[in-house]
């Protein structure tokens, strides 16, 4: 209750007021946010009951638990969030403080922090953090919640659904031109540990109670841009544990314990290596990104991939867009080829600004699974109609 | 039809009262910024460049609220829209890479700041730019 009334009262807050500074001694305080409405409704797809969802289900946001599911009517908490940023420079302005606050509507507005960094810049160039921040896996991971930087109304869940979204650490980043290039380096270390896993109740059931470790996370990317191209590389690796209280039997309308040794505390390793390329000419614009996922030790590897093409004129935006994932068994460690997930999403956006501050989104999704005859949860195939307001201030 | 010859004039002088200024972008008159090109100038204003070859940090300013001669800047320098440049800034500040320019209330503050600044870039309409500030480069 109180989380639903602060959600309340901070977007009224904010929408009146919008970014403030304020020099206080000499210390220069600045404050901004950002905020979604976002709304969608379920055209069609499998019907079916899968773990303790009434589907045809749509997964907007796995490391929320953000789902569309089967209910009839208009579901607004997938995408709806409301986020604020304060930052603190101090007097010798090498320093600064960073915070950032978000409350979501699919967790009943409980709110987030999910930056808390302290800055030291060397120089203009190169700046070292220390802290929370968000764990910079793929492109638009930095700015994930921020609704009116993206394309659409929810990110690629094919690629950008991951366990761990944020890290506690240190990060270290350079910037510089050369030959006409835009570089920019960031190498960063530090570890995570989730408590109660949104990413896991969507394969386990929403009552299941998943912890997640990430340790000795270390990783980097470098992006490079020139002319309107644009590419980015990255690696990441790390330990990684979980232990959950089991996974959601149907049939018993109740937890059972977990026979996946992944699920049991067996620990594993993982080399996570991304790439970005987007390409803008005049008012088009290409984008694509891949992950791919190595784990010594575990019977499946991850791939994903997405593609899409932007045009805009005037005040409108148009996207179409395709994401794929799928796991691949590894069969000399026991992977069953036919027990893997597999699905594909093919979007079209279409945005609209309504001030150089606000947008607002209409997007139809169309998933269909492709996952094998052994692999569960089955979630199916789902057509979703989304529409999003976006607002930074 | 007589009163179109009153009409057509009034409108011809009104579209030209209105006509859009070209822009006029400023700095200090003993500036360090010769030969910047327009690239370079969108680079500075992107955040995407903080040093210049001659290894002076360009400190550019903006204009607080939205505005018909930032739509105009932004598109003649980038070829975005307002709300474009504004989404970029969102990935861009949300995340601690870059900041945006620092914003000044208005053409007399930019004006004020780039008289007295070495560093500073800014603009205005090509009008308005006085003669305590030298151009670069003017817009269309």
């Amino acid at each position: 209750m109180f989380n639903h009334i602060f959600f309340r009262l901070m977007l009224g807050v904010c929408v009146s007021f919008g970014a403030h500074a304020q020099d206080w001694g000499e210390w220069n305080f600045s404050g901004s946010g950002f905020f979604t409405v976002g709304a969608g409704v379920m055209l069609g797809g499998t019907r079916n009951t899968v773990l303790d969802k009434q589907c045809p289900c749509f997964t907007a946001d796995y490391a929320q638990n953000g789902i569309y599911d089967g209910r009839g009517g208009l579901q607004f908490g997938p995408d709806s969030k409301l986020g604020l940023q304060g930052t603190a420079t101090l007097p010798d302005e090498r320093y600064s403080l960073t915070t950032q606050v978000v409350a979501r509507a699919t967790q009943g507005h409980h709110v987030d922090l999910e930056w808390l960094y302290g800055t030291y810049r060397f120089s203009d160039d190169t700046a070292m953090q220390l802290g929370r921040k968000r764990l910079p896996l793929f492109y638009y991971s930095d700015s994930q919640d921020v609704g009116f930087s993206l394309p659409w109304t929810h990110l690629p869940p094919q690629l950008y659904g991951w366990e761990v979204v944020n890290y506690n650490g240190i990060s270290l980043q350079h910037r510089a031109q050369i030959n006409d290039w835009d570089v920019t380096g960031n190498l960063l270390a530090g570890g995570e540990q989730v408590n109660d896993s949104g990413y896991w109740k969507v394969y386990n059931g929403q009552a299941t109670q998943t912890k997640v470790s990430w340790k000795n996370i270390v990783g980097g990317n470098v992006q490079f841009g020139k002319n309107g191209f644009e590419a980015r590389l990255g690696y990441t690796q790390s330990a990684t544990q979980r232990s959950s209280n089991g996974v959601w039997n149907n049939a018993s309308r109740s937890v059972v314990a977990s026979t996946d040794p992944f699920l049991n505390n067996l620990p594993t390793r993982q080399r996570i290596y991304t790439a970005a390329f987007n390409f803008d000419y005049r008012d088009w614009g290409v984008l694509s990104e891949f992950i791919y996922i190595d784990r010594p030790g575990a019977n499946f590897k991850d791939h994903g991939s997405r593609l899409g093409v932007t045009h805009r004129f005037d005040r409108w935006e148009a996207t179409a867009h395709v994401s794929e994932y799928h796991s691949q068994a590894v069969i000399a460690m026991g992977g069953d080829p036919l027990g893997q997930e597999s699905h594909i999403n093919r979007s079209l956006t279409a945005r609209y600004f309504l001030t150089p501050r606000s947008d607002i989104k209409l997007q139809l999704d169309a998933q269909h699974d492709r996952g094998g005859i052994n692999w569960t949860p089955k979630y199916g195939d789902a057509r979703l109609l989304s529409l999003a307001y976006d607002r930074i201030f | 039809m007589r009163s179109l010859f009153f009409v057509l004039p009034l409108w011809l002088w009104m579209t030209a009262a209105h006509a859009e200024q070209p822009i006029a972008v400023i700095a200090h008159p003993n500036h360090d910024f010769s030969g910047l090109t327009r690239k370079q100038i969108a680079d500075i204003y992107m955040g995407r460049i903080t040093t210049l070859p001659n290894d002076i940090i360009p400190l550019p300013v903006d204009y607080l609220g939205e505005s018909t001669l930032r739509e105009r800047f932004y598109q003649a320098i980038t070829g975005k829209s307002m709300a474009q440049v504004n989404a970029y800034w969102a990935r861009m500040s949300f995340t601690g890479k870059a900041n945006p320019p620092r914003r000044l209330a208005d053409k007399t503050s930019v004006l004020q700041t780039v008289e007295k600044n070495h560093d500073v870039l800014g603009y205005v309409e090509k009008e308005a730019a006085s003669k305590d500030v030298a151009t670069l480069m003017v817009l269309e």
